[in-house]
């Protein structure tokens, strides 16, 4: 096949025509890096789908219990799968809308094999346990660190791109891969920084509630601009190129670009409704959440409508039909999303699977089918191949489509059931289940139905993959010959600059003014969320009201570690809401100052088990001590994961020092002598635990167990304030 | 200074700030995209990704 265009599209421009070639090399690179962790990613995360069924999966094996692949999961299919995807889609429209090659063949080359290598570090750290303990943030800080360099190679490249670029106009999508550059960079900046303890280990800066909403804010606009800006950018650029037509109205795709930037960034407050976050703060995130709807949608059908004419594609061209797919399900999850911040409505649907179903149908349908549509449309131009096989395309559609269903429908099922199961009270305030493990129980079955609709959804996949490997069998022997394209050099930009009179092809063409207008955008809800609560600790001072608090003993701080790094955070709340059926079963609200001295915060996503605020106290040490070895042994229908490593493995004692200099570093009010004496301290605390399990009959149980100091922490909860507490019903 | 400011501002009536401001920026971008002029600079923009001839190359792949 010929692979040398002329474009000769000379627009009446004066400039000398040139004659260029597109990078695909590093197209291809990141599609097949897009497709192998897509792989990897759905694998995990049916491992712990069947987990949450079948608990004896991966049983006694550390490093593959729920608490350390499920980051593993949330990792891969964000970072990994949809990550690589953004990058050759980006890359690949970038050139073309902007007729020339990347900026940099080196710096596109760094990107990718950066990326790689963070993805790699990041399955090696995290089934170890090597964690921040932050949502979708977990990777420690030299990864943190490569992150922001191969994040801002990117950005470089993208930036340089549009500098060189000879078509003087930036189309949407352009826009779309700016604002995303830009707030990820701050929100992964902001949000990581840390004081390192080890090269393994840090603590956040942030504590309590400022961490947790900083976290929020982080994670919220993790999947604003990472899992949506850049594919809403992709959506503007191959929905009308599959289906030949340009863009339903592009004065839409303006307005929803400002409004979608403006809006997102205040939202992150809306995952802590009902929570000790003050409510101004909470209202805040409800409000904008709401609006967030109206763009959402706008965008939405600016994408589908752009089929107006041409609707027969959806039955002819498989690659449409999973875009415009996606789209639909971008649509159900952004009507979802404004419903779920509602605060009655998160009452019920918070902590549940309502949400897992909620990000799933984002993640799987939005995500996953662009992303499969995108691919399917450039296998075949990428690498010069024969047509992809077009049953094998429409059976992964509806295996796909049926898979996404089967799943959020279970999941919503078993969310409701169990969000209703906890309200649950009769007449006299009574809990009608007041044992935890029954809602568990009730919800197993639809753990099954879930997976089965996992397994659906990852055997289309399959079918993509052998798809995609057998085209590519076939790609013609020049496909590396790099596609070539001519176009007038643009030298305008720098005249328009300097032309007198202000005019919008000015505005339009200037991208650094873009760039300063979207990030002034994103920090106008930044500042006013999140300044009030970094900036002054005398400001924190006064929302705690000189409130004593006490802090964790050395020993006790080991065991927060532990908790950290076995990912209990993933199934246990710490944070007891203001709800009256929250406050019944676990004790009363958790208030803001009982963490302020946590770093980082945990209070949780998800309550696959209890809530733990006011765990302390409620259990003899031996009771945690059987428990953490084998859950069933006291709690007969536990899914819990065993934990009989932290029986046998050995507390790190000598670490200690350091790590409680870092925290005194960070505020936390302890004295020198605490730090000098870390050590001893907590061998002499790790003594009376040990005595007391033994004098209850545990057996062989030394001061320098990991169980030990496990229990220290957990006896902690709920008593870092003096006033005894109220013990709520199990 | 920047302590006693910040513990001033009225964060109850964020969320009011925060609405006043949005109907702002969707009144100002609603007034934009209609400007004068705008129709070209539009037309030529929603052309952008279907005119690439460069594309030709993968004619006769499944999409064509
Ligand atoms: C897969 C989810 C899961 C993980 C991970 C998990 N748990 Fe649990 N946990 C549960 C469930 C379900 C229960 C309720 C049944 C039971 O008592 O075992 C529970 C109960 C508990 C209880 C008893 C609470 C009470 O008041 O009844 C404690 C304490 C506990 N877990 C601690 C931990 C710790 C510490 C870790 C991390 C090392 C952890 N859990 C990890 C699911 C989990």
């Amino acid at each position: 096949m010929n692979n040398q265009q002329s474009s000769g599209a000379n627009t009446g421009s004066q400039n000398q025509v040139e004659s260029f070639q597109y990078d695909d090399d590093i197209v291809r690179k990141f599609t097949l890096a897009t497709l192998t962790w897509g792989l990897v990613a759905m694998l995990a995360g049916l491992y712990i789908a069947l987990q949450l069924a079948y608990f004896k999966l991966g049983q006694n094996l550390p490093w593959l219990s729920f608490g350390r692949i499920r980051p593993l999961h949330t990792n891969a299919a964000i970072f990994a799968f949809a990550g690589n995807a953004i990058f050759a889609g980006i890359y690949y429209s970038t050139q073309r809308l902007l007729r020339t090659r990347l900026w940099s063949d080196a710096v596109s080359r760094f990107h990718f094999w950066g990326w790689q290598t963070i993805i790699v570090s990041a399955a090696l750290t995290l089934p170890f346990g090597i964690t921040q303990g932050k949502e979708y943030a977990e990777l420690e800080w030299p990864i943190d660190i490569l992150i922001a360099v191969v994040w801002v190679a990117f950005g470089l490249n993208l930036l340089q791109t549009i500098r060189i670029r000879r078509e003087k106009h930036i189309y949407v999508a352009i826009w779309f891969y700016i604002a995303t550059f830009i707030t990820v960079a701050v929100l992964h900046i902001v949000n990581s920084l840390a004081i390192p303890v080890t090269f393994f280990k840090s603590y956040e800066i942030y504590a309590g509630v400022t961490d947790a909403l900083v976290q929020w804010w982080y994670g919220h606009n993790a999947v604003a601009f990472f899992l949506t800006t850049p594919f809403l950018g992709l959506m503007y650029y191959f929905i009308p190129k599959a289906v030949n037509r340009p863009v339903y109205s592009y004065r839409l795709s303006v307005i929803h670009f400002w409004t979608l930037v403006f809006i997102y960034i205040w939202a992150g407050p809306h995952h802590l409704l009902n929570t000790a976050l003050p409510d101004w703060a909470q209202t805040v995130g409800m409000v904008f959440s709401v609006m967030l709807w109206i763009p959402s949608w706008g965008g939405m059908i600016n994408g589908i409508l752009t089929l107006r004419g041409a609707w027969d594609k959806l039955r002819t061209d498989p690659p449409t039909k999973f875009l415009v797919a996606a789209t639909t399900f971008y649509g159900m999850a952004t009507f979802e999303g404004p419903l779920l911040a509602i605060k009655s409505v998160s009452a019920l649907a918070h902590y549940t699977d309502w949400i897992i179903a909620h990000v799933h149908a984002g993640a799987l349908g939005w995500n996953g089918l662009l992303s499969f549509g995108m691919i399917y449309y450039l296998v075949p131009r990428l690498w010069k191949t024969k047509p992809l096989n077009v049953s094998w395309m429409n059976i992964h559609f509806w295996t796909a489509t049926v898979g996404i269903l089967i799943y959020t429908i279970s999941m919503w099922a078993a969310g409701i059931t169990q969000g209703l199961m906890w309200m649950g009270m009769d007449s006299a305030g009574k809990l009608l289940y007041p044992d935890f493990v029954q809602t568990v129980i009730r919800i197993v079955p639809l753990y099954w139905v879930r997976a089965f609709g996992g397994l659906l959804y990852l055997s289309g996949f399959v079918l993509m993959l052998v798809n995609v490997y057998q085209a590519i069998q076939t790609a013609s022997a020049d496909y590396t010959n790099e596609v070539t394209d001519r176009y007038p050099r643009f030298k305008a930009l720098t005249e328009k600059l300097f032309s007198p009179g202000f005019t919008h092809e000015r505005l339009e063409a200037m991208p650094m003014v873009l760039a300063g207008l979207a990030l002034v955008g994103i920090l106008i809800g930044t500042a006013v969320e999140i300044v009030p609560f970094v900036t002054a600790n005398s400001y924190s001072e006064s929302i705690y009201q000189g409130a004593k608090v006490k802090h964790y003993t050395p020993l006790e701080q080991a065991g927060r570690d532990i908790y950290v790094r076995e990912g209990c955070y993933l199934c246990h709340s710490q944070m007891i809401r203001k709800l009256d059926f929250d406050v019944v079963r676990y004790g009363p609200e958790s208030k803001m100052e009982e963490s302020m001295w946590d770093h980082p915060f945990q209070w949780g996503s998800k309550r696959i088990g209890p809530d733990l605020a006011r765990e302390g106290g409620k259990f003899p040490n031996l009771w945690h001590y059987r428990h953490m070895n084998n859950p069933r042994d006291l709690t007969a229908q536990s899914i819990m994961p065993s934990y009989p490593w932290l029986l046998s493995d050995k507390t790190d004692f000598e670490v200690l020092s350091k790590k409680i200099s870092v925290l005194k570093t960070l505020g936390v009010p302890y004295s020198d002598d605490d730090v000098s004496n870390a050590v001893a301290l907590a061998h002499a605390q790790a003594k009376i635990i040990v005595d007391d399990l033994k004098a209850n009959g545990a057996t062989m149980v030394d001061e320098d167990r990991e169980i030990v100091a496990l229990i220290a922490y957990l006896q902690l909860l709920g008593k870092q304030i003096e006033a005894p507490q109220k013990v709520g019903a199990r | 200074m920047i302590k006693e400011a910040l513990a001033r501002i009225p964060l109850q009536h964020m969320s009011i700030v925060g609405l006043i401001l949005f109907i702002l920026l969707f009144a100002g971008a609603v007034l934009w995209v209609n400007r004068k002029g705008s129709d070209k600079v539009y037309k030529h923009l929603e052309e952008m990704p279907l005119d690439l001839d460069s594309d030709a190359t993968a004619r006769g792949g499944v999409n064509e």
